[in-house]
């Protein structure tokens, strides 16, 4: 049985309980809607790569070293309340795809995860009743911020937001469990690329051929004439390697890319930023890493709204998740 | 493969292709159902599949094909290659294929539910046969009309002689461009099949236009005769290949040519020389004169005569010809007491005409009687000049007298015998005075249960010519309707050819139990009577191979493409290098090849000895002899037959007029002499 149809099952039988409503016409939020991983701020990286951040030359590559590609989705959407608290149904997924001599994508086999649960604090509404019905649980209480007053904790909106960090964070806990099982499972001269930040202690062997790719800019790493040079670093350059968090010998080495130039468009079109497992290494691989997601500017992403920093395979694994997930149609039906 | 599946029957080997796909914009119906493929499937327009939704196994053939990728413009793929179209992206956009398939046969039939989504099948043998309800009559009644080919797979596919032949359903119709659309080789297949696997039937085709049908006993490839295999040799003659082969072998039909096939023609205006290109004298041994007489035709004046010629006053007159002179066996008593003479002949029609005119003339004490039996003597008139001018418009065709009549052998048909009729070198009227009377003779046979076969195959090309939409109602036109409507009851099928479906008259296509269409014309696909074919069968119509069909018939829910042998029959265009057409013989030269046919120790100084001493015209009366008898002793039937020189009479005495023919034997009536 459908986590659907589990769903329906539940809410047919508590027809006459007052406190459980069912909501339809809610919009089943896919990522556009996603709140920010994290809030915009600033924090001190230190360059490892020379002693300033410089803007450096890439070589040209006509093939892409990276195999495999890793992304994940998170749905969610308010299918009932339950004395008036909205109670969330959450959708994650992660995939990892892999392209093939014939240059197509495929997924990786067994690299598949999904989950599905109802998202409400536990403690306001207790999920025995739903895991009565085989209804998978998450509390998101532990996503109310820490300096929350008491009485905002049964505050409708408080609780959608606190849902959608928990369903984020399930999300990444996927990506992360994938990321750490590929490892093991790669061959030599597999490269994965995750979308995203690559996990922290990621010391399997083969994580260092394990590279994220950052598309948003909520975290500065430098300022002043530093900062001038990322926002003003030209199509197919990078910057040095630097360390994300001064004095953090566990932080991700990073460097920015620039995919595509406009200078008619905001200073970040078309930047992206690399991580990888901090280490010489990393340095070493720089060029090449950068040359090869260049190479992959090709196809483009449209009509993906990122289109200027998502590369084309990260958007397939975004369609077969998509793809995967359950459809709003059949998520309303089963709520009538 | 669900257990359903495999109970219904199906093999454990089937490839499955693709699966079931159904959208809110692209729902599946009853009828119609969507499916996508890997990249590689061996799907296109016409292939058979099978759906296995467990409890429901639905078969279809597709009929529209679609492809697309995720790009969602083509400026998004131009931005996204550098606008370069030599860029090679480094990841291949997925490009999923999709198929519609219009539903053939579904297990159980009910209850009609649009189709679930499940694994779609090639479909193999079995369930060619299941698709297109084939499992039941294939035994009985199953004509081989061609295979399905998928891959290395040859499925024969049947059609049922019951909707074919007669009686549920009956006639074929097969149309397609000149040339490519391989018409001719379709029918002769077809007949190659009916003869392989029915009893009882036999064929007649017209030869309308140049050589196609005139060398349908002799093979397409190397014959056992070394010096004919020499020839064919050398010529480049015998296109047959290994797959020709494999596909007769798939159907069970013997590839060979026709066993038993009689030529006929008329003759030429000489009335010795038959007019067809099959002259030449390795292969006259079954070719026949065609020849007709005043009986034969006068029923079908309508035919042969204008419509002005025939207002309902001549109509009537002819009618009463018809009915009472030519029956009545003793002659028609005048007033006066004479008798006009009985009608058998061009040349008794003559001096009945002119006695009766005559007599009319003479009447009232010379002042002349206005009327005979209710007809005026200006229609009598009328209709006297008409008829007596037939044997020179049809010269070759119609005769004079009785002694040159040649037939076909009504009432002595064969089954698995082609009688060929070649009528190619005369003009459109005699071409439908001969369709007209043979089919109306056919009709008239069969009805009696006498022809000497159940069933007949007429074959007729370009059918919009004799059976066109428009244009006037022509006593051709009424008796081609007839039998596409009623044919199939007294086993008188239609198969028919023609370039434009469109424009032959509806009652006589509809009637068409099978449809069968070659490379066709987009002119022609563009008309109305197409459109219930889907776009891109429409497109694989006018672009179709030769040996390629899309083939339409009662049991097959929807058409269906498939490919036929060459027939191993020889093409009318090697066939005339191979036995060019001899030039027009002497009288003496017809006589010696005619009396060898049937005796080879006959001399031909004997044979032209003869027919020096003879009179012309009687022996051409003793040659159509021989050849409707064929005799034994040919060279004493001649002899026998033939009357000697006539005399030329001297001139009067002024050595005015004409010399006189005298009279010099047997034959005591003068045409000319007054009465």
């Amino acid at each position: 049985m459908s986590f659907g149809q589990k769903l329906q099952h539940h809410l047919r039988r508590n027809a006459g309980d007052s406190s459980v409503r069912p909501v339809t016409g809610h919009i089943w939020d896919e990522d556009g809607m996603r709140l920010p991983d994290a809030e915009a701020h600033t924090v001190e990286a230190e360059v490892v790569e020379g002693t300033s951040l410089e803007q450096r030359e890439v070589a040209v590559a006509d093939v892409s070293g990276l195999t495999h590609f890793l992304d994940g989705v998170q749905r969610t959407k308010i299918v009932l309340t339950y004395n008036l608290l909205p109670v969330v149904r959450a959708f994650v997924a992660a995939a990892v795809r892999v392209r093939g001599a014939d240059r197509r994508m495929s997924t990786f086999r067994g690299f598949v995860r999904t989950r599905e649960a109802l998202v409400m604090p536990f403690e306001l509404c207790p999920p025995e009743r739903f895991l009565e019905d085989a209804l998978d649980c998450l509390d998101c209480a532990p996503s109310f911020p820490r300096d929350m007053k008491p009485a905002d904790r049964d505050h409708p909106a408080a609780v959608r937001e606190a849902a959608h960090r928990a369903v984020g964070k399930a999300r990444a806990e996927l990506e992360q469990e994938l990321t750490r099982q590929w490892c093991p499972a790669a061959g030599p001269h597999d490269w994965l690329l995750v979308d995203g930040g690559i996990p922290l202690s990621l010391d399997s062997p083969g994580s260092e051929r394990v590279v994220g790719l950052i598309k948003s800019h909520q975290t500065r790493y430098f300022t002043g004439e530093e900062y001038r040079r990322i926002m003003e670093l030209p199509e197919g350059r990078r910057t040095s390697v630097f360390r994300t968090h001064k004095g953090d010998f566990h932080s991700a080495y990073s460097w920015y890319v620039r995919l595509r130039e406009d200078r008619a468009q905001d200073p970040s079109f078309g930047l992206v930023r690399v991580e990888a497992k901090p280490g010489p290494e990393a340095i070493r691989h720089a060029d090449a890493i950068s040359a090869w997601i260049l190479a992959e500017r090709c196809p483009v992403s449209l009509p993906d709204g990122r289109w200027d920093r998502m590369i084309y395979p990260i958007r397939d694994c975004e369609q077969y998740l998509k793809a995967i997930s359950p459809s709003q149609v059949e998520m309303d039906a089963r709520l009538i | 493969m669900t257990m359903e599946g495999e109970k219904a029957g199906f093999s454990a080997d089937l490839r499955q292709v693709g699966r079931v796909v159904a959208t809110e914009a692209k729902p599946n119906t009853a009828y119609e159902f969507h499916f996508w493929t890997g990249e590689g499937s061996p799907v296109g327009i016409g292939t058979l599949v099978v759906v296995d939704a467990g409890a429901t196994q639905v078969y279809g053939v597709v009929i529209e094909a679609w492809s697309f990728t995720d790009v969602a413009s083509a400026m998004h793929d131009y931005i996204g290659m550098e606008e370069r179209p030599d860029n090679e992206p480094m990841t291949r956009r997925p490009e999923v294929r999709c198929y519609t398939a219009a539903v053939l046969r579904r297990d159980p039939e009910e209850p009609v539910q649009p189709v679930p989504v499940g694994p779609v099948y090639l479909s193999d043998d079995f369930c060619v046969k299941r698709s297109l309800r084939m499992d039941t009559y294939a035994e009985k009644t199953g004509v081989p009309i061609g295979v399905y080919q998928n891959g290395e797979m040859l499925s024969p596919v049947l059609l049922d002689a019951e909707f074919l032949l007669g009686p549920e359903a009956a006639h074929a119709t097969l149309t397609g461009v000149s040339g490519l659309a391989t018409k001719t080789s379709a029918i002769e297949f077809l007949l190659q099949s009916i003869f392989a696997t029915q009893d009882n039937v036999a064929c007649v085709c017209f030869n309308v236009k140049g050589h196609d049908m005139l060398f349908l006993d002799y093979p397409d490839q190397s014959p056992e005769d070394p010096d004919l295999a020499e020839r064919y040799e050398k010529l480049g003659v015998g296109q047959l290949t290994p797959d020709d082969f494999a596909m007769y072998d798939a159907l069970g039909v013997p590839c060979e040519a026709f066993r038993d096939v009689h030529y006929y023609a008329p003759y030429k205006e000489d009335q010795f020389n038959l007019s067809t290109l099959r002259s030449n004298p390795d292969v006259t041994h079954n070719v026949s004169a065609l020849a007709w007489g005043l009986t034969d035709i006068l029923e079908f004046a309508e035919v042969v005569l204008n419509r002005d010629d025939i207002d309902a006053k001549a109509d009537a007159f002819i009618q009463y010809i018809n009915q009472t002179v030519i029956r009545d066996e003793n002659g028609i008593k005048l007033s006066n007491g004479d008798c006009l003479p009985p009608v058998r002949t061009f040349q008794d029609l003559e001096r009945w005409f002119r006695q009766l005119l005559k007599h009319l003339e003479d009447e009232k004490g010379g002042r002349g009687e206005e009327q005979f039996r209710t007809h005026n003597v200006m229609t009598i008139r009328k209709v006297y000049n008409r008829l007596s001018n037939l044997v020179t418009r049809y010269r070759g065709l119609l005769v004079e007298r009785d002694e040159r009549c040649a037939d076909l052998p009504w009432g002595e048909f064969k089954p698995g015998s082609i009688y060929v009729i070649d009528i190619a070198k005369m003009d459109a009227q005699g071409q439908d005075l001969v369709v007209t009377r043979v089919v109306s003779k056919l009709r008239e046979y069969l009805e009696k249960k006498k022809l000497g076969v159940e069933k007949c195959v007429v074959v007729v090309d370009e059918l919009n010519k004799y059976a066109p939409s428009d244009g006037p109602e022509t006593y051709l036109k009424k008796t081609l309707l007839d039998i596409s409507e009623r044919g199939r009851y007294i086993g008188l099928v239609l198969f028919s050819a023609q370039q434009f479906r469109s424009q032959v008259h509806k009652r006589v296509v509809g009637n068409c139990g099978t449809s069968m269409y070659g490379r066709m014309d987009m002119d022609e696909l563009s008309t109305p009577g197409y459109q219930v074919l889907s776009r891109a069968e429409r497109e694989k119509l006018a672009t179709l191979s030769k040996g390629q069909l899309m083939v339409r018939h009662p049991h097959f829910s929807q058409a269906i493409f498939v490919k036929f042998p060459r027939p191993n029959i020889l093409r009318g265009s090697d066939g005339i290098k191979l036995f060019p057409e001899a030039g027009e013989l002497s009288l003496e030269d017809v006589a010696v090849r005619v009396c060898r046919e049937y005796d080879r120790t006959v001399t031909t100084d004997a044979v032209r000895a003869v027919v020096e001493e003879s009179d012309r015209e009687s022996v051409i009366n003793a040659l159509n002899r021989i050849r409707l008898e064929c005799p034994p002793d040919p060279l004493a039937v001649l002899k026998k037959l033939a009357k000697s020189q006539p005399q030329v009479a001297p001139a009067g005495p002024g050595g005015f007029g004409a010399p006189r023919v005298a009279s010099a034997g047997g034959d005591d009536y003068d045409p000319f002499e007054k009465g």
